[in-house]
């Protein structure tokens, strides 16, 4: 790891940039959500550069876990070891995302691997994040995180814990990894130095519960037609509960995003001119978030939801007794965090809440943003075509990266879009609102 | 009323020309460098088969590639909505479609109006498209009814391997050094191109009848391969209206709605 580590220019362009935007994203009074987001995000890293500094242990993880029983261990920083790679996309210089995909393929990670995975090779090997006390690995959301959490293992040298979960969707399954949760906390207590305080988890799932309740509002606001906010935000809910959902910044976060949607809606506000709704089904456009507001703005087609934004309502971690945390953490993690839920075990959870998404949030189709490597949504892409035929509902499937816009261009993916928009969706629409007008 | 329609494809610009609702005219030739200039030609063309020689249309649609360079067109719609569309006009009972262009290859499902409800295009890759078979044509010195004409006396189909344009040629001409006759050569790179057409058909959903369109659509031997790939009849247009025509036919279908709208 470079002595330097927050001069590595993948840690100044966010320092480089972030203060602007922030202050650009200020002069907007209505786009709470957007500027607490960005706002907590910039906090965060501060918090990592100052634990850093004072040579506070950190806890690395994959996509799939929930940081509570990290954060309740006082002291100790959490790092998502694919945080680089979103955040490179979203805030930072995509060019830099491309250069850790190189790296991993370089050092021998298949090509066809998931740019997700590569990604967070490719930040390790450039030594980006902290030196972790100890790394912990879970096999969701998928498959494919056990090449990312095998190399941030062996990359990191550091003491491994791995949470499994079954591919089953039973009480036996939240039971098995609450099990495994309880073996997990003398594991950080033992590497972190840290003693858990069951209070200090109380307060945190506390939190956590908190933050779902507001995502649950801000998701009831997005429902509303039109949509009054903007389509892109609603990736950030998976993000927002790798890093930040049991403290008071996931919070915040959280509560600024209902707001905005809250007050957009009873100001009667239009974001723009909405003609159509869509469930994007599969990963965000992490390598270009502007293309939601082209969307907007030249096919009037919103995304009020998409598969990392839905949380479902499975419940909020029970705060009562340590099992019923334990339990409701690792109900949070195989029941409810975003893409976990979807991409374990069969497919029809996948396609239940697709249907359930796509009439909840008054969409018109779906679009299946087709991640190249994601296995798990093109190996049940028959079926979810064939659900989607059966109730009527157009759908796109198209291909991409999400990490790496060099597999397709945007204006590719724009084609795309505006193809399936234009030639099926919207004249459908039309000839629906001609027959009920007659 | 005189509806027209224009198809600038990759490889050929069509034409079609209806009066009162019936096709009248239609042409069809090589596109060009210059597309703009070949539509106002094979337009002419149409015009002329139509009776109409130096007359014009009441209302022009384009589609195809080329269709932005239709500078006499009044609107622009896509080939997947034309071919939709002129497939329904010869046969009201086709609810699936797939187009074999030149370029790319479109599987299309259409309801009981000619309207699309779901699409799947190959448009990345030449397997599976006209180039395939052109450039297959050229490896074996055939024209394409030479072809057609092998396979059809072929006892069986060779095993042609590679989905790729590039990796079967290699193929055929490895084939042909080891004596294998041309007829099973020309079925097993039908059978080949039929099998990427079906796989890419199974995306939208078989649903009868289905309908082979585009230059392709010509070969008996593509017609019968892709049949048995599928499982089902696949049916040409019926005779006497050319398969490569159907995109343009639509586009003119389109134009007499569009006449007729703006006579409302």
């Amino acid at each position: 790891m470079p002595a330097d580590l927050f001069n590595a220019r993948e840690w100044r362009v966010f320092s480089d940039t972030l203060p602007d935007l922030i202050r650009l994203l200020r002069a907007d009074q209505r786009g709470h959500g957007i500027l607490q987001l960005v706002s907590e995000t910039w906090d965060y890293l501060g918090e990592v550069h100052d634990r850093y500094a004072r040579g506070d242990p950190f806890v690395w993880y994959n996509l799939g876990f929930n940081p509570e029983l990290v954060l309740a261990l006082d002291g100790v920083g959490n790092i998502c070891i694919e945080s680089q790679a979103v955040m490179q996309n979203t805030l930072g210089d995509p060019a830099l995302c491309h250069e850790f995909i190189d790296a991993a393929e370089s050092a021998g990670v298949p090509a066809d691997c998931c740019s997700a995975d590569k990604a967070a090779i490719g930040a390790i090997m450039r030594g980006l994040y902290p030196e972790p006390a100890c790394v912990v690995g879970i096999n969701t959301p998928c498959d494919s995180q056990v090449l990312s959490t095998q190399a941030m293992a062996e990359l990191s040298g550091k003491p491994f814990f791995i949470v499994d979960v079954p591919y089953y969707d039973d009480e036996r399954t939240v039971s098995h990894v609450a099990r495994q949760l309880g073996e997990l906390l003398p594991f950080l207590e033992r590497h972190t130095h840290r003693r858990l305080d069951w209070d200090r988890l109380r307060e945190v799932c506390a939190l956590s519960n908190q933050a779902i309740e507001l995502i649950w509002e801000w998701l009831d606001w997005r429902r509303m037609v039109p949509l009054a906010q903007s389509s892109k935000l609603v990736a950030f809910t998976l993000a927002h509960q790798i890093l930040f959902c049991g403290s008071p910044r996931g919070v915040r976060i959280a509560e600024a995003l209902a707001r905005e949607a809250r007050e957009r809606h009873q100001r009667g506000e239009r974001f723009y001119e909405e003609r159509l709704r869509a469930v994007w089904y599969q990963d965000p456009v992490w390598t270009d978030m502007q293309i939601y507001d082209w969307m907007e703005r030249e096919l009037g087609l919103s995304v009020p939801i998409d598969v990392f934004g839905f949380y479902a309502h499975e419940g909020l971690i029970d705060t009562s007794t340590p099992e019923s945390m334990l339990s409701g953490l690792a109900r949070k993690l195989c029941k409810c965090q975003p893409m976990s839920r979807q991409f374990r075990g069969n497919i029809e959870t996948y396609i239940a809440d697709f249907m359930h998404m796509h009439q909840a949030f008054k969409a018109d189709c779906g679009i299946f943003a087709g991640h190249v490597a994601c296995k798990h949504a093109w190996g049940g892409i028959g079926l979810f075509r064939e659900a989607c035929r059966r109730a009527d509902i157009p759908l796109l499937v198209f291909e991409f990266d999400m990490f790496d816009a060099r597999v397709t261009s945007r204006e590719a993916v724009q084609t795309e879009l505006r193809r399936f928009v234009e030639e099926v969706v919207w004249p459908a629409k039309q000839r629906k609102l001609r027959k009920e007008m007659r | 009323m005189i509806a027209a329609g224009i198809d600038i494809g990759s490889t050929a610009c069509k034409a079609v020309v209806l009066v009162d609702g019936k096709i009248a005219g239609s042409a069809v030739g090589p596109s060009s460098t210059n597309p703009g200039k070949t539509a106002e030609e094979i337009f002419a063309r149409a015009l002329a088969q139509a009776g109409l020689e130096g007359g014009r249309a009441d209302c022009v649609v384009g589609t195809g590639y080329g269709r932005a360079r239709v500078e006499f067109a009044d609107e622009n719609i896509s080939e997947l909505t034309c071919h939709g569309r002129g497939a329904s006009f010869v046969n009201g009972a086709v609810r699936t479609v797939l187009d074999i262009g030149g370029q790319d290859t479109k599987a299309i499902r259409i309801d009981d109006a000619g309207f699309l409800v779901d699409y799947a295009m190959n448009d990345k890759c030449a397997a599976g498209t006209g180039r395939f078979l052109d450039a297959m044509a050229r490896t074996l010195d055939l024209d394409h009814q030479q072809m057609d004409r092998h396979s059809e006396q072929a006892s069986r189909a060779a095993q042609i391997t590679s989905m790729c344009s590039v990796f079967a040629e290699s193929e055929v001409i490895n084939l042909i050094n080891d004596g294998v006759e041309i007829g099973q050569i020309v079925r097993g790179l039908y059978d080949a191109m039929a099998g990427r057409v079906a796989a890419l058909a199974r995306r939208v959903g078989l649903e009868k009848e289905i309908m082979l369109t585009g230059g392709v659509a010509k070969s008996r031997g593509v017609l019968s391969a892709l049949a048995s790939k599928i499982g089902i009849k696949t049916l040409a247009p019926p005779a006497g209206i050319d398969p490569q025509i159907i995109g343009a036919l639509g586009a003119a279908v389109s134009a007499a709605e569009l006449c007729s709208r703006a006579g409302e």
